[in-house]
């Protein structure tokens, strides 16, 4: 168990992390709509406003609050296909008005 | 005793996300030893096969690819219940390791189910060339279970797998329970859940897994109604107010504390878990940015140029199937006609004769010979989903489906539809919304399938000659409109309501393995063989049973022998010549065939349906053939091969195409054609649709298919008319 629990450790420690860049972010940019979001950048994502099955769904295909995405292809109305966990995933208008993400300010 | 040592048998589950390579992998531990069948009960289809190894008899199910164990669709049920009541003795989980994070997902949630495994990091080539470099042997250990390097396309590690299972079923692998936390708010919640849960009297014995009860836990908190349903039923009513209670408060509790739901935490800390584990087994890690894929993606995907390409790969593979595969289709007609030829010389005249010419040569023959093209068809649609541009083609088209009130996942069955309804049908069940997948089901019928293929190539072929492949691909976008039509005209009237939120993974390119395609491809045509095969020649059997009995009475027939004699008498006697002898013997003999067709089972039905066809421009030949075309699309033109052959007189064979034109003009065709596009596929596809959407579903896709084919037909007819 001495592994599993320095995991959960670890995991707590990132948490926290999270919750600390969380803040800094505030400051740093606004919280704007993944539809809005501009091809070629980074977010994080800060909220999914949806009901229980689409953020499960979300979830499992590895969108999870807390994480940076990158913005691979924006349309025009179409949907759009971002970058996540090393995935690329294609997502509807609906869906991307229902992400809430903030811009990572690369240095 | 006779010596042998009996081997032992394991069950095997394989379970991994879509596109992990997991069919490719049970292709490789499997061999040509499987079988496609349904999953009992549900339609949802699996694979299951048998491998010998050593002492070993593996018995391995290749269960539905799915991200996570939820039960928001039927494939993630399946496997949950899969791996829950029938308790493979080892899982074996596919990951795709050039996406670990987000395919390790799976993982935790097979480990919360306390599952024997052996993980399986395929595609390992990707894994080296993603920059990441891993501690194998601690990654092993942190989950629990031993990690193979695969690559399935090169063959690469299904013995290592093989031998891995075999330790794990012998217990050579140290088996622990890797615990998952959840965070401090949600694992004194589960406590809770967990301590009421076992003082019920349903959970009230030796042999339950502590474990289990805390699995179970989870999910409810999850909220995962099957769980809870599943649980409500073996509880009595107190019981029950018990659990509702304190699931409400401690959803609300968590909320209240965290601000997220319960759902989210528990995501959130697997992700944790597998990213932790990750980070401790990683060695070195270098970003990559703008891999190969992404660079592809940018021109395929592009806003001006996405759809153009698009449109060409479907004009490319149309041109592909027709001009290309006409060839061997050629080729085949050839063989069935020497083979025709050969019975004709072996067998002695009567109906045993005619039934194999006529009937099943015809018949079935008739139907073979688009094997080839529709081959072709079936290694495209394959060469599309195993390269990944299947899942870019729903981006490119999610924009237009969305105006028709569905998006891009709607398109993918509707290509597979191109193909084959049937195994389109059974593709929706990727479209969680049941508005969706009924309006996608309805109109998948107007994709035209590979059995309406040998209908448009006789047509148009016979009537368009040069134009053939244009006028056939009309007829495909023709279908394509009606569909786009009626998904907006369903969406309005019958099912209203918003479209499912669109996400799909766009998978890495991948260059597709020649062995991967032709399995996809066999499968699907073996489907198509074995329909000749049965279905086709039993209706083949009743259609030419049909046109032969009751057979014309005595008085005919001796009149027809009193005039041939006279024919005959007349020449010798030289009162006519040899041209003119010729000629009343075909004239005679035509009059024959056609008393005999009248006077047969299939003419009287014919003629008596004819009104009906009639406003259509069809005689009773094709209106027959439209009957029988229910059965299956493929049997029109064989009910047309029938109804020439025996129409016309036996000496001289006349090829259906050359009847065809003598009989019907360009408009009868072009509008026979449309005809067959619009009305519902084949009884095997009613079947499945029965079983996958309800008996009501069903009959208004019969009678909404029938009414519009009929009506839109009509109106091409009758405007046509004064044009040709």
């Amino acid at each position: 168990m001495g592994l599993n629990h320095k995991l959960n450790l670890e995991f707590k420690k990132e948490n926290k992390t999270i919750i600390n860049k969380k803040e800094k972010n505030k400051e740093e940019s606004k919280i704007i709509l993944l539809a809005h979001a501009s091809q070629g950048k980074k977010y994080k994502i800060v909220n999914i406003a949806g009901g229980h099955c689409l953020i499960s769904r979300l979830n499992a295909m590895g969108i999870i609050n807390g994480d940076i995405i990158k913005v691979i292809h924006q349309t025009w109305g179409g949907p759009m296909t971002i970058a996540v966990k090393g995935v690329r995933i294609a997502l509807g208008r609906g869906i991307a008005h229902k992400i809430e993400v903030a811009e990572v300010l690369e240095n | 005793m006779i010596g042998k040592i009996k081997n032992k048998e394991i069950s095997v589950a394989l379970v991994g996300s879509p596109n992990s390579g997991k069919t490719t992998i049970f292709n490789n531990m499997t061999g040509a030893r499987q079988h496609v069948g349904n999953y009992p009960g549900v339609t949802v289809e699996v694979k299951t096969g048998t491998k010998k190894y050593k002492d070993y008899i593996f018995d391995i199910i290749d269960l539905p690819g799915t991200y996570s164990l939820t039960a928001f669709s039927e494939e993630e049920v399946i496997t949950r219940n899969h791996i829950l009541k029938e308790k493979p003795e080892v899982v074996v989980n596919i990951i795709d390791a050039s996406n670990l994070e987000r395919n390790l997902y799976l993982t935790t949630q097979l480990i919360e189910m306390n599952c024997k495994m052996v993980l399986v990091f395929n595609m390992s080539d990707l894994l080296n060339k993603s920059g990441l470099k891993l501690n194998l042997e601690l990654l092993s250990q942190l989950l629990g279970a031993p990690i193979i390097l695969s690559i399935g396309t090169k063959g690469v590690g299904t013995q290592e797998i093989l031998e891995n299972i075999i330790k794990i079923y012998n217990e050579e692998f140290e088996h622990k329970f890797v615990f998952i936390k959840y965070g401090d708010e949600v694992e004194t919640e589960i406590k809770k859940i967990q301590e009421l849960l076992s003082k019920f009297k349903f959970f009230d014995h030796e042999s339950l897994n502590k474990n289990y009860l805390r699995w179970i836990s989870v999910k409810l908190l999850e909220n995962d109604e099957l769980i809870l349903a599943e649980l409500l039923q073996n509880l009595s009513e107190e019981e029950k107010e018990k659990i509702n209670l304190i699931l409400e408060s401690s959803v609300n509790h968590i909320k209240r504390i965290t601000g997220s739901y319960p759902t989210t935490l528990i995501a959130e800390a697997r992700y944790g878990f597998v990213k932790g584990a990750l980070k401790e087994s990683t060695i070195y890690h270098k970003d990559r940015e703008l891999s190969f894929s992404d660079k592809i993606d940018q021109v395929i995907l592009n806003n001006f140029i996405g759809l153009p390409i698009f449109a060409l790969i479907m004009w490319g593979i149309f041109q592909l199937v027709f001009k290309v595969g006409d060839y061997p289709t050629q080729w085949l007609q050839l063989g069935f006609n020497k083979l025709s030829e050969l019975f004709t010389i072996l067998l002695p005249e009567g109906y045993l004769k005619s039934l194999i010419i006529d009937g099943i040569v015809a018949g079935v023959g008739g139907v073979l010979v688009f094997t080839p093209k529709i081959m072709l068809l079936f290694i495209c649609i394959a060469v599309l989903e195993d390269s990944g541009y299947m899942a870019r083609a729903a981006f490119i088209m999610d924009r237009i489906m969305h105006r028709i009130g569905l998006h891009g996942k709607s398109f993918i069955p509707m290509l597979i539809g191109f193909g084959c309804t049937v195994p389109a049908y059974m593709c929706t069940r990727t479209l969680e919304n049941k508005n969706d997948r009924l309006i996608t089901m309805h109109i998948n019928t107007f994709m035209s399938c590979g059995g309406r293929l040998p209908i448009y190539i006789l047509f148009a072929g016979t009537f368009f000659q040069k134009h053939a492949g244009n006028i056939i691909f009309s007829i495909y976008i023709i279908g394509i409109f009606m569909a786009v039509l009626f998904a907006k005209f369903l969406r309005v009237t019958r099912f209203k309501g918003e479209s499912e939120p669109f996400v799909m993974e766009l998978p890495i390119y991948r260059l597709p393995t020649i062995r991967g395609i032709l399995m996809h491809m066999w499968e699907r045509t073996w489907l198509y063989i074995k329909k000749a095969g049965t279905i086709i020649l039993a209706v083949s059997i009743i259609i030419w049973i049909l046109f032969t009995f009751p057979s014309i009475n005595k008085g005919l027939l001796e009149e027809y022998n009193a005039q041939i004699n006279q024919i005959e008498i007349n020449y010798l006697e030289g009162k006519i010549s040899r041209s003119e002898f010729e000629k009343q013997i075909s004239t005679i003999n035509a009059w024959l065939s056609f008393k005999k067709l009248e006077y047969s089972t299939a003419g009287r039905i014919g003629h008596f349906i004819e009104p009906v066809f009639k406003p259509l421009g069809f005689d009773w030949r094709l209106a027959l053939a439209s009957i029988t075309g229910m059965v299956g699309k493929e049997v029109v033109v064989s009910t047309l091969g029938t109804t020439f052959s025996i129409g016309s007189s036996h000496n001289e064979k006349e090829d259906l195409r050359l009847a065809l034109r003598n009989t019907y003009n360009l408009l009868i065709g072009f509008n026979f054609m449309l005809f067959c596009l619009l009305y519902f596929p084949c009884i095997a596809s009613l079947a499945v649709f029965q079983k996958e959407a309800g008996t009501k579903e069903m009959f208004f896709q019969v009678g909404f298919t029938l009414v519009l084919a009929w009506t839109v037909s009509f109106i091409v007819y009758q405007i046509g008319k004064f044009f040709i």
